[in-house]
């Protein structure tokens, strides 16, 4: 009986995505996720100490046709299993402002980007794999042409509920040949869709002499 | 005794576990879309606005991505059960992908590929899926036609059409 209980190895999950009427623009979730482990000596699996592990994430987010901003609050007492232990703690880690208009993007505060295909600089969240390394700085996009978009930011990556030491800087240009248009007229009239995209991306860190 | 006591206890638990995952999943709360730009197809940027203005029926949304095997299984089934609910109800569905620019110019041949007839979206850089607090995949909203969210249900199994289909069927109201 003993191992068909070893064998029965009690994960308890439990997920609560709530969601509240708020006035128009406005939207705030509340996310937790709790864990209940039972030691499994036949799988090796991990001990955990604590009864309950558990992570939050509160989102609060005002958008219209000009502006968006908002701000993510997470809490990981503790971090669950599988989740790096230094997301200990609890803080804001996220928090924007963002002005858009047809020819501009500006975002002040946290952004994610990513340049062509992801090799020269890539930032998201993966919350489920405990993994966000959104830049905290200022981004700017500006879209001279239909077809052509500038990006540029500087900032520093955030790391777990703080800082990575590195400044980063970095501009991307991105010209869809096929959508190039002025004034209404493309330029081009080509029957299959042609990317061209250059990136610089540099870094600068005192703890790094490599990269000071 | 006491191991199976155990058992027992471990099982009305995570029963008991349940029932809030479940009831949160399915909760209506009115909330509207967010405004956020994503892209067609053919890369063109098209608004959260755009997509629901002038809507005559309700709408769903579905977040998915090339790569994920449970998504392809419900847009594949929703494909098939597509044109009478969209007679029935006037219903459009939505598919965004929230395939990453690396893999996002996969995304219209295989749409193509399987000829779904329902409009699909590229959200790149996952602002409306980050917007919506979507997680995992597939996760499917059903709005009606004054763009209020008033469903949504996160996974899929064979069989949860017949949820959406209520849910639908609600929106039209």
């Amino acid at each position: 009986m003993n191992r068909a209980i070893g064998l029965f190895a009690l994960a308890l999950f439990l997920t609560i995505d709530a969601t509240a009427q708020l006035p128009q623009g406005w939207r705030a979730d509340l996310q937790v996720d709790a864990q209940s482990y039972t030691p499994d000596s036949l799988i090796n699996a991990p001990v955990v100490r604590e009864k309950v592990l558990a992570q939050s994430f509160f989102n609060v987010l005002y958008s219209n046709e000009h502006l968006r901003l908002g701000f993510r609050y997470e809490a990981y007492f503790n971090p669950l299993l599988g989740i790096d232990p230094r997301y200990q703690g609890n803080g804001i880690p996220y928090r924007f402002v963002q002005y858009l208009s047809d020819r501009f993007d500006i975002t002040v505060g946290n952004s994610y980007e990513q340049f062509g295909s992801g090799m020269v600089l890539r930032t998201y969240e993966e919350r489920s794999l405990g993994f966000d390394n959104s830049i905290d700085g200022l981004r700017l996009k500006v879209r001279p042409l239909t077809g052509v978009q500038l990006t540029a930011l500087f900032g520093k990556q955030r790391a777990f509920f703080g800082l990575g030491p590195g400044i980063i800087r970095a501009a991307d240009l991105d010209i869809e040949l096929h959508q190039l248009s002025l004034d209404g007229t493309p330029l081009f009239d080509l029957p299959f869709a042609l990317d061209i995209g250059a990136s610089v991306v540099s870094t600068r860190s005192r703890s790094n002499p490599a990269l000071a | 005794m006491r191991p199976l006591r155990l058992m027992v206890l471990t099982i009305v638990l995570m029963c008991i576990a349940g029932v809030p995952m479940l009831k949160a999943q399915d909760t209506t709360a009115v909330q509207r879309l967010p405004y956020v730009s994503l892209k067609k197809l053919d890369g063109t940027p098209i608004t959260t606005s755009d997509l629901i203005a002038n809507a005559t029926g309700p709408i769903v949304l579905d977040f998915w991505a090339t790569w994920c095997k449970p998504c392809i299984q419900e847009l594949t089934s929703l494909a098939e059960l597509y044109p009478e609910w969209h007679k029935q109800t006037g219903v459009r569905i939505i598919a965004i992908s929230i395939d990453d620019a690396r893999n996002s110019k996969k995304v219209t041949p295989f749409v193509r590929g399987r000829r779904w007839e329902f409009e699909v979206y590229l959200d790149e850089n996952a602002d409306l899926k980050r917007a919506l607090n979507v997680n995992e995949i597939p996760h499917t909203f059903v709005l009606n036609r004054r763009g209020e969210i008033i469903y949504q249900h996160k996974s899929y199994a064979p069989g949860d059409e017949d949820l959406l289909w209520d849910a639908i069927k609600k929106a039209a109201e």
